[in-house]
């Protein structure tokens, strides 16, 4: 099996096959990435027997050479966060604009940044995020909302998209970590079978206070976070500056421009909630903070506070 | 682990079929299972537990608390063929699929080496259009041989042919003697096509984006499997529903098992 057929077609994840690695495609057609998150899109689209059984594999390192004489896509943003901040929100108000594509943590990316650079212009990962674009016309935007621990590798992404704009997006880590701690992220969870590794975390994670874990990975992509400021191209974003900010600060700084009709879509997405929108968004801010144990108040001010802190300085500082 | 063995026993499968025809004809009754297959799929049970009616497959009931039925007295050269089995036995039938009858794929959890459950098939009747997939790989049996299906694995049939299949179907407990027989079975050959050219259509569709539009716009059922048997034909391809229905089957498993280790 070589390349698919022109046309939208959805890279769905990366999966290795006698010692090489391939890519495993979805026909997209006419359909568009509207759900909080890109395989939420990919389960419905599978539910069709044909788009099931007709997935094409192509060796990535065939679709890279395929590329070499195409001018590769790059998003227009790319939305970094730190969980449970509102990040969904974002990814998924400016999906529902007819001229947006938004692939919203999809797995192809993790698997991509899993494997090193093949080569200084990292090859494989600029092909990936040009598969993501799913063969999008020119004239729509293409955003891509990164898991949150890809933080960690803003560096890689930065080198690869050294002109794409990107935002930060975070919240009170008190908020943040009474999330985490009432329904676990799969990232979350040490040793989980197939999810992401962490640096410079004790050998026996499983042993720490509740929410520690969490806690100690996101101080290192908060961390991150305030480091790459300094980097340049991005803009910091706190809970509480959306929705507004979604057609003020950050379309200024993705260089977006919304017509009336697409302004009143974009909040009348706002009032749903992000993950389930049947159901209506309901502020939990408060009940968050205070619903937070002692020993969880403790984790945020040791591990969180601090880096917290940093970011809204440079917050203030007009980043 | 083999999914399938040709065990060194074999058997005259033309003095088995003798006793068939010696069968009353309503000692034929449907599978119970009465929905998962296409045509004509019933049996005969020769060893049930008491208390059933119908061709049961054996459940968790002990191998003792299994007897013969009245029908296996009067067939004595089947019975004759089970004195082979020194292992406990327990339900024992004689399976029949009719011409263009299908089994869809599936998989039988009360099954598996793991369990010391293990399913013996003899076919007493077949014929060359008869096909049986375990793990999608075809699995050619003739008459009078006798086979170790790993059957806890999905696996379906069909019966493309003019006559009946009609295999002797045993349930057993494994023991010493059954798994040293299972050492030194052989695995079936590799070289027959897997699925009478699907996985052909498929990459030649994938090549073809009008095909592929024509085929997305067939009905997001199990109609679809029809309607592509019927595009296949239009293009000379010779594949049935079942094994649309496998193949979609098998990426469907792929596909929700992407992430087991």
């Amino acid at each position: 099996m070589t390349l698919p057929p022109p046309g939208p077609w959805a890279p769905i994840r990366l999966y290795n096959h006698e010692g090489a690695a391939y890519i495993d495609w979805c026909l997209l057609g006419e359909e568009r990435f509207v759900d909080p998150f890109y395989t939420g899109t990919l389960h419905h689209l599978l539910a069709s027997p044909f788009r099931m059984t007709f997935r094409p594999g192509t060796p990535l390192a065939t679709y890279v050479r395929s590329l070499e004489q195409v001018r590769l896509r790059s998003p227009d943003g790319i939305v970094f966060h730190m969980s449970r901040c509102g990040s969904t929100l974002v990814a998924r108000s400016l999906a529902q604009l007819e001229r947006f594509h938004v692939a919203s943590e999809p797995p192809i990316l993790e698997d991509v940044l899993r494997r090193p650079p093949v080569d200084s212009a990292d090859s494989e990962l600029r092909a990936v995020i040009h598969a993501l674009a799913c063969d999008r016309q020119p004239s729509c935007r293409y955003i891509i909302k990164a898991d949150c621990w890809h933080m960690l590798s803003f560096d890689r992404l930065r080198r690869a998209f050294p002109n794409t704009p990107w935002v930060f997006n975070y919240r009170d880590p008190r908020e943040v970590m009474a999330s985490l701690i009432r329904q676990p992220a799969y990232w979350a969870v040490p040793g989980i079978p197939g999810g992401p590794t962490f640096r410079d975390l004790p050998d026996n994670p499983w042993l720490l206070p509740q929410g520690e874990y969490a806690a100690r990975i996101l101080a290192q992509v908060l961390h991150k976070a305030a480091a790459a400021i300094a980097s340049g191209g991005g803009r910091l974003l706190h809970y509480e500056e959306l929705p507004a900010a979604l057609w003020g600060k950050v379309a200024a700084h993705f260089g977006l421009e919304f017509s009336i009709d697409e302004r009143d879509q974009l909040e009348h997405a706002a009032k749903v909630d992000a993950k389930t929108p049947a159901l209506s968004f309901v502020p939990d801010s408060e009940s968050k903070r205070a619903g937070l144990s002692a020993g969880a108040l403790e984790v945020c001010a040791k591990w969180l506070d601090g880096p917290y802190r940093a970011l809204e300085l440079l917050r203030e500082a007009g980043a | 682990m083999h999914t399938a063995l040709r065990l060194p026993l074999s058997f005259d499968a033309a003095a088995l079929a003798g006793d068939l025809a010696s069968l009353p004809s309503n000692a034929w009754v449907a599978h119970f299972n009465s929905t998962y297959f296409n045509g004509q799929w019933d049996g005969v049970a020769l060893r049930a537990l008491p208390d059933a009616h119908g061709i049961f497959p054996s459940g968790q009931a002990n191998a003792s608390e299994y007897c013969a039925t009245v029908v296996l007295a009067g067939c004595p050269q089947i019975a004759a063929a089970l004195s082979a089995f020194q292992c406990p036995l327990k339900s024992v039938r004689l399976l029949r699929l009719t011409p263009g009858s299908a089994i869809r794929v599936h998989s039988d959890p009360d099954l598996g080496l793991d369990l010391r459950q293990a399913r013996i098939h003899i076919p007493i009747v077949t014929n060359p259009n008869v096909e049986f997939y375990v793990d999608n790989r075809r699995i050619v049996m003739g008459e009078g041989e006798c086979w170790f299906l790993e059957l806890s694995h999905p696996h379906r049939a069909q019966n493309l042919g003019a006559t009946d299949r009609i295999h002797l179907v045993i349930d057993c407990e494994v023991n010493g003697w059954l798994t040293d027989l299972m050492s030194q079975g052989i695995p079936p050959l590799d070289q027959l096509a897997t699925d009478r050219g699907f996985q052909a259509f498929r990459a030649h569709a994938l090549a073809d984006a009008d095909l592929l539009r024509e085929l997305a716009a067939l009905p997001a059922s199990t109609e679809f499997y029809a309607a592509t048997v019927q595009l296949g034909l239009r293009l000379g391809f010779n594949f049935t529903i079942e094994d649309v229905r496998a193949a979609h089957e098998a990426a469907r498993r792929e596909w929700h098992e992407r992430n087991v280790i």
